[in-house]
């Protein structure tokens, strides 16, 4: 972060290039609202009515070629908890969950980012909730990170190859306060996409290690993308399946998903593959990876207000049923991520 | 043992070296086309003015067209490489093509990035309507147009503007060829001067026909040709119509005489349909931009003459009908 800040006042002691209608420093503001109600059956029924998060966005230049994301966000509780009577923990404090700024050309294809961000491991971890195709996050990533985002402060570089076709690489060196690393973690990533008529297809390859409580831990994830997108109809496919290598590679849980969406309403459904929550004495039983299936429908009520309905279901020992229904709105020019 | 592990490691350099020769002759084929300035445009009509001025001497690489709302294009990762080859890109601006700005941002390229050279400020000159005055204390409703009304490529003197425009930037980078320019532009204006000529006459009959639009998407393009736009289906910019709006829409509409629906083939055609059974005004589906690959549409002068024949063709079918009964 001092990096960050420092950035900044260099930045702002500078005279910029004048930026025609668009004023220095005055950044676009935008709010979204995620509010939440989660009934789970998991032995008994839980009814659960909460606001997930209110994310406050501040975006603007600094200069042509870089940019200020700065993401505020109150503190919901986390999904899938079954928390007993009295128990919910109340949070009202607001969290820095992003603030980065971008340096869009370093030298010759270079780009980078300086600040806290969310870790652009997989498909999944760098977006905002508000961002999800779910409700909740895919189980797997909950597993490993032990938070809905692994988040770091620090800096990657990023290289857009010159080539005829997208192949971008990128490596950062980041320290967190929560999640599995204990200090400093190291993160690269290789994208590339392919666009051939309507489909466009995405693939990358993902790489998240650094110290943790026990030892050396890393983790490596694939991620496939596939959209055919023709007017306002879109078919989306993602799967995103991690492994974790301490001695030995071990498969740590996939999603997958499908939606298909058309103008006003979305229809889909997402498999989970990860371990349970239970605590497990035996290691084979604690380490099996078990199956869950999400069927989930969206609706567009107006271009930045959108409701969502989810059921989840998870086997394991303990089957665990999920309702969610989901209420998202939007102000500013942020919100038109809520389209579909 | 040994032999088969040497075997495998040379089987693994005769493939590392036939990938990277593979990089190198792509690579190389890339440089042997830059020849040609490589532009980059977010809309048809765009890409169509561009390739008007630029000729032989450009690369026009389109990325939407009149079957999509321009505001909500979904910016795909393969069009990143689009824009890390460009020399020059022509943006709507004013907020409308927010994708399109998103994978400048994403292409490391400088040379276009919004104050660079190769960064076109296509609406220079151009009048821009609706520009809201934000006071404080006051809700800002409708984001989707918070520095104006961005649909402002339609009618012809707009379109000589972008195409000026795009001119003079061609002109300054490329100085050599500067002469080349002015001269297509001289030819597009003429082309579009005897278009619109004909058009004018063959609408002159209809000027001052009433329309109510599902969107502000021709606002500008009214005005040029004399239709008065008594209102939109949409409450704010961007937000769907809602029964209450709707009401009160048709009341005014009847009122007022409007004849017209216009609205584009992406919106909600039955709401339109809704509207029309109760006020009697004619859906009229028009397009905003071109469409390469329907003939009729296929750039800007055919994309207009197409809209203004449509219109003239559906008043006289209301005056028909209206005989008939
Ligand atoms: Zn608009």
């Amino acid at each position: 972060m001092e990096i960050a800040f420092a950035l900044f006042s260099v930045l702002i002691s500078q005279e910029p290039p004048t930026l025609k209608g668009r004023a220095l420093l005055n950044p676009d503001i935008s709010a979204i609202g995620n509010i939440v109600n989660q009934t789970i059956l998991q032995n008994k029924i839980k009814n659960e009515f909460f606001t997930k998060e209110f994310e406050f966005a501040f975006q603007g230049y600094l200069y042509p070629s870089i940019r200020a994301d700065i993401f505020l966000a109150t503190h919901g509780p986390k999904f899938g908890d079954v928390h007993e009577h009295g128990e919910e923990e109340t949070h009202i404090g607001v969290n820095l969950e992003e603030a980065y700024v971008s340096l869009l050309n370093i030298w010759g294809g270079f780009s980078g980012k300086v600040g806290r961000k969310f870790i652009e491991f997989g498909k999944f971890n760098p977006l905002h909730p508000e961002q999800w195709l779910y409700v909740d996050p895919p189980k797997v990533i909950q597993n490993i990170f032990g938070t809905e985002n692994l988040i770091g402060d620090g800096g990657q570089i990023e290289f857009l190859l010159p080539l005829p076709f997208l192949l971008k690489i990128q490596g950062g060196i980041f320290r967190n306060s929560e999640g599995p690393f204990q200090d400093i973690f190291y993160s690269s990533r290789a994208f590339s996409s392919f666009g051939i008529s309507d489909f466009e297809v995405s693939f990358g390859a993902s790489y998240v290690g650094g110290k943790t409580e026990k030892e050396l831990s890393n983790f490596i994830g694939g991620d496939i993308t596939l959209n055919y997108i023709k007017g306002y109809t879109k078919l989306t496919f993602i799967s995103e399946p991690i492994f974790s290598i301490d001695e030995k590679s071990k498969f740590a849980g996939f999603y997958s998903s499908l939606f298909y969406s058309t103008g006003r309403f979305q229809v889909g459904f997402r498999i989970d593959g990860a371990k349970p929550d239970e605590e497990i004495e035996d290691e084979h039983t604690r380490n099996k990876i078990s199956f869950g299936i999400s069927p989930i429908f969206a609706f567009l009520l107006t271009e930045t207000t959108k409701i969502r309905f989810q059921y989840s279901f998870f086997a394991s020992d303990k089957p665990k049923h999920t309702v969610f229904f989901q209420l998202l709105f939007g102000l500013g020019p942020h919100s038109h991520v809520l389209q579909f | 043992m040994g032999k088969q592990k040497k075997i495998i490691s040379l089987a693994k350099i005769v493939l590392l070296n036939q990938v990277l020769l593979f990089l190198l002759s792509i690579t190389e084929k890339s440089s042997a086309e830059a020849k040609k300035i490589k532009v980059v445009s977010p809309i048809c009509t765009f890409a169509d003015i561009a390739k008007n001025i630029g000729g032989d001497r450009v690369d026009v690489i389109n990325l939407s067209d009149g079957l999509n709302d321009p505001h909500f294009v979904e910016p795909r990762p393969s069009m990143i490489i689009h824009m890390r080859n460009a020399e020059v890109v022509i943006p709507i601006g004013l907020r409308l093509d927010l994708w399109f700005f998103s994978l400048i941002e994403k292409s490391a390229n400088p040379k276009i990035f919004e104050g660079s050279s190769g960064f076109i400020r296509t609406y220079e000159g151009v009048r821009i309507l609706e520009v809201p005055e934000y006071k404080f204390g006051q809700p800002r409703i409708g984001d989707i147009h918070p520095e104006g009304n961005p649909h402002y490529w339609l009618p012809p003197d707009n379109a000589k503007a972008i195409a000026m425009n795009i001119a003079k930037k061609l002109s300054e980078l490329y100085p050599e060829d500067k002469e080349f320019f002015i001269k297509n532009t001289e030819i597009f204006t003429k082309k579009i001067d005897e278009a619109v000529e004909d058009l004018k006459r063959e609408f002159s009959r209809f000027e001052g026909v009433k329309a109510v639009q599902y969107h502000k998407t021709f606002t500008y393009f009214a005005d040029f040709f004399k239709i008065k736009i008594v209102g939109e289906m949409e409450p704010y910019p961007g937000i769907p119509p809602t029964p209450s709006h709707i009401s009160q829409l048709a009341e005014k509409m009847k009122k007022e005489g409007v004849e017209l629906i216009i609205y584009e083939p992406f919106r909600n055609k039955k709401d339109v349909e809704k509207l029309s059974k109760i006020t009697s005004a004619i859906p009229t589906q028009i397009y905003a931009d071109c469409v390469p690959q329907i003939n009729e549409l296929k750039d800007y002068i055919s994309l207009i003459r197409y809209n203004i024949r449509k219109i003239i063709l559906n008043i006289e079918e209301r005056e028909n009908n209206k005989k008939e009964k």
